[in-house]
């Protein structure tokens, strides 16, 4: 699935490595959703969308919607 | 075995530092390097008890260096850190549990064709049987307490 986690994270200035920490999980797992290598769980999901001030729908985009 | 986002992204600490393994068990960064290590202790008595020095060394030795790998590892490969038994966050759980499951199919293969195998060769099989009834039965179980808690 689609998103624009890593736009929105470099336009605030931040490393995979601060975004993590701030989310409660890996860098490795910020880097696997930026590149649309997994799919975050629902809660996940929202607390990415509410981080940086948007909704899931905006933030993760299914192909073809 | 790596994978991209070992090499993509290198390893790490998990941020979120859960405390709990497999089933709700809590383990530590710790549990599972010594467990290695305690395992290359028990191989060791045992195969001295055998008075069979090579094999004994030999298990210790092999248990050392992997608690050794899982520990100096694991912060360079998440793979490793998951070996060490580092789950800390939502995915890493389920790569753990993708981990588990194909490891049990493998087991089911390898148990049941030993089963059929003994079976058919008409050697001892209440082994292998006793196997596979255990394997059935654990399925079975989980599966049934897995569905009534939702």
């Amino acid at each position: 699935m689609r998103n624009d986690m890593r736009a929105l994270r470099q336009a605030k200035g931040l490393s995979q490595q601060d975004l993590g920490q701030a989310l409660g999980v890996s860098r490795q797992t910020v880097n696997a959703i930026e590149q649309s290598r997994y799919d975050p769980s629902l809660p996940l999901a929202i607390r990415i969308a509410r981080y940086f001030g948007t909704t899931v729908e905006g933030m993760f985009h299914v192909d073809g919607c | 075995m790596s994978t991209d986002a070992d090499t993509e992204a290198g390893g790490g600490e998990p941020e979120q530092n859960e405390r709990k393994g497999r089933g709700g068990v809590p383990r530590g960064p710790w549990t599972v390097p010594v467990t290695a290590a305690v395992m290359g202790g028990v191989f060791l008595a045992i195969y001295l008890s055998h008075h069979d020095v090579g094999m004994a060394v030999s298990g210790l030795v092999i248990m050392i260096a992997y608690a050794a790998v899982l520990v100096f590892g694991s912060r360079r490969s998440e793979a490793v850190a998951l070996l060490r038994g580092e789950t800390g966050d939502e995915r890493r759980r389920s790569i753990e549990l993708r981990a588990s499951a194909l490891t049990l199919h493998v087991l089911t293969l390898v148990l049941v064709g030993g089963y059929l195998v003994s079976l058919i060769r008409g050697h001892e099989s209440m082994t292998w049987a006793g196997l596979c009834a255990v394997l059935g039965a654990t399925y079975l179980l989980s599966t049934i307490i897995l569905t009534r808690r939702g």
